[in-house]
């Protein structure tokens, strides 16, 4: 570590100015493929030991990020520094990252055992030391008993976790996954989140992870960067992201069933003191008024209550149920809510009701 | 009849036909190789000889001296191929990966060269030979024999790389390895097939090249097989036997390649490495 840090200071050049233990940085980083900008103006900080997850939806950028970040894509504008250097123009197998892919791609030609050897057999890491480490990172995955298969031989959870394997032999600076579980089935994918979970915890490694599911997101990162349209449109906590989403974008994206989003207008009270939501089939008394104007309002499911004395009245269109919840949609006026209703409520379709909420757990979005 | 059945019945006859009119020639030609000497004109001919004889064998390796020219086609062929391959992965891994604008036009120009007829080149061919002094060399046959065969080696190669995912090698530049050992270590193995398949293909064209043989090995001691083996004939005599023995002879190393081969030429070697 003392080592490391000296290193570090030695090196200082542009990014200087960061503290020790960001491990990650990228800073005014944009990527143009033809005309089209996948990246634009990205400034991104992973710190020593934080799980870093880049959430969005499909075509938001955020596997070119984790590319730039791992040197296959070099990025049009900006930097990119790992442990404090300048690895802009550094290809990618000297900047001491390991990546896990989506689709595993562990070299078929080779067993489990080369696999996981390949990136310190390339560094001409002596032969006694190479097999403990081999063997300590099939210890740490349970690969023990399959180091002399190949990967045709491998079910696909095995094969992520050769993949993971050969990354993790390497102890590098930082983790790169591109959404390693998207190719295994629910199951498997439940049990893989919790094993990278537990990895993550004992090696205390530093991790940029890339996936479009918001579940594997809000359980595995110390923090969620969310994208879109190649730019960050929030980056927080998962309990900070869900409990006060930064934009409309956000709102949307996170939770399952999505937050109730009404589109209206907010005219705040005399002296500043509360003021009004009002849209077609709403009106609503807000507690303070922060906005004037067009405005979006969101209300999550869990956060309404079914009340015949509510105050908003409604009849219910069907119902959801999962198992362990149920989700009523009512419709009120031209709006449609989600409510989330405990597992005994006596609830149907084309029943009466009302419903009720607490505008303090209101989320206000100016609309444009 | 059922719709399977016809199917099946007209695979057969598919089949045998493909077999008696590539292989009848060659098992009459074995046939009269083998035969004693005065079997090889008699009328109604024979096809299976009374009696094995290896006169013609012998008289082939003896007294027109076989070997020699096997010797020479090992050299030119090898040659051929060793440096084909190699140059042809240089060439194609770039063409399959890179962003190279126009990529594919470069590949069908490529493959345009492949077809011009040889006729055409023969002329300008044997002049730059003459004036580089390279007539009757073994470089001399091989650089043509490059040229004719490098195009459809890249493109044979470029659409094998083509077809591994992009991943691999991704990983592999993660991983540490330079473009040269990605190439070496991960690209080739996986495309061993397509890298066998374009070898073996080069082989067979240069082992059986007759053309710029004939017109640039003018003299005995340099001369390939099949050339070696047409100049058999002498002014009074036509040794049937001897040619038909040596041919059997030239083509034991061809078939010996393909069995070795075949087993390398297998599709699904990639299996597992991605998800599918």
């Amino acid at each position: 570590m003392d080592e490391e840090s000296k290193t570090d200071e030695k090196r200082s050049g542009p990014a200087a100015g960061v503290s020790r233990n960001v491990r990650v940085a990228v800073s005014g980083v944009s990527k143009y493929f033809g005309g089209t900008a996948a990246l634009s103006g990205i400034d991104l900080e992973v710190r020593e030991g934080e799980f870093c997850v880049l959430l969005g939806p499909s075509g938001c950028g955020k596997s070119t990020l984790l590319r730039v970040i791992a040197g296959l894509e070099s990025p049009s504008e900006g930097r990119v520094f790992i442990n404090g250097s300048d690895v802009t123009h550094t290809p990618p197998g000297d900047r001491n990252v390991a990546m896990v892919f989506q689709n595993y791609a562990i070299y078929p030609h080779m067993t489990v055992f080369d696999n996981i050897a390949f990136p310190l057999k390339l560094r001409k890491i002596p032969k006694k030391e190479l097999e403990n480490k081999v063997r300590e990172a099939a210890r740490l995955l349970q690969l023990e008993d399959f180091l002399q298969r190949k990967p045709s031989q491998l079910s696909g959870g095995q094969r992520q976790r050769v993949a993971m394997g050969r990354a993790i032999v390497r102890d590098p600076t930082v983790f790169l996954f591109d959404e390693p579980l998207s190719n295994l089935d629910a199951r498997l994918r439940v049990s893989m989140r919790i094993e990278i979970a537990r990895l993550h915890r004992n090696l205390n490694a530093t991790t940029v992870y890339v996936t479009h599911d918001q579940v594997e997101a809000m359980t595995l990162a110390d923090r969620i960067v969310v994208l879109e349209n190649g730019t960050v449109q929030q980056s927080e906590s998962p309990r900070e992201l869900y409990d006060h989403p930064a934009n409309i974008m956000v709102a949307r994206f996170i939770g399952s069933p999505p937050m109730n989003l009404v589109q209206g207008t907010i005219k705040c009270g005399d002296g500043g003191a509360g003021g009004h939501f009002q849209s077609e089939s709403l009106n609503i008394t807000l507690p303070d008024c922060a906005y004037e104007g067009r405005a979006i309002m969101g209300i999550r499911p869990e956060h309404i209550t079914v009340d015949p004395a509510g105050f908003l009245r409604g009849t219910v269109e069907f119902v959801e149920d999962t198992g362990s919840d149920r989700y009523a949609h009512v419709a009120a006026g031209r709006e449609i809510f989600v409510v989330r209703v405990p597992a005994g409520t006596e609830i149907s379709p084309g029943i009466s009701t009302a419903l009720t909420f607490d505008p303090e757990k209101l989320h206000i979005f100016p609309a444009d | 009849m059922t719709r399977s059945f016809r199917e099946s019945l007209l695979l057969i006859v598919g089949v045998i036909a493909a077999m008696v009119l590539s292989l009848a020639p060659f098992l009459w030609f074995v046939s009269i190789g083998f035969k004693p000497q005065v079997e090889i004109t008699a009328i109604p001919p024979r096809l299976f000889p009374s009696d094995v004889s290896f006169t013609a064998v012998h008289e082939a390796i003896f007294t027109f001296g076989l070997m020699h020219f096997i010797k020479n086609s090992v050299i030119v062929a090898g040659c051929t191929t060793i440096v084909c391959v190699v140059v042809g992965c240089l060439a194609a891994y770039p063409l399959a990966r890179l962003r190279i604008p126009y990529r594919r036009v470069i590949l069908l120009g490529i493959l345009a060269v492949a077809m011009f007829p040889q006729i055409s080149i023969a002329g300008p061919v044997w002049r730059i030979l003459r004036a580089l002094g390279w007539l009757n060399t073994y470089q001399g046959l091989i650089i043509p024999y490059l040229a004719l065969t490098l195009p459809l080696t890249v493109w044979i190669l470029a659409n094998f790389f083509g077809q591994l995912p992009s991943e691999l090698e991704e990983a592999a530049l993660v991983d540490g390895a330079g473009l040269f050992q990605v190439l070496t270590r991960v690209i080739m193995p996986l495309a061993a097939p397509g890298v066998f398949t374009a070898a073996l293909l080069t082989f067979i064209y240069s082992w059986n090249e007759f053309f710029f043989a004939l017109l640039i090995m003018t003299e005995r001691d340099r001369q390939t097989l099949p050339v070696g083996i047409a100049l058999f004939p002498g002014e009074y005599t036509m040794p049937w036997g001897e040619i038909s023995a040596a041919s059997t002879i030239a083509t034991i190393p061809l078939i010996l390649l393909v069995l070795f081969f075949q087993k390398r030429i297998i599709a699904g070697l990639t299996a597992g490495a991605v998800k599918g």
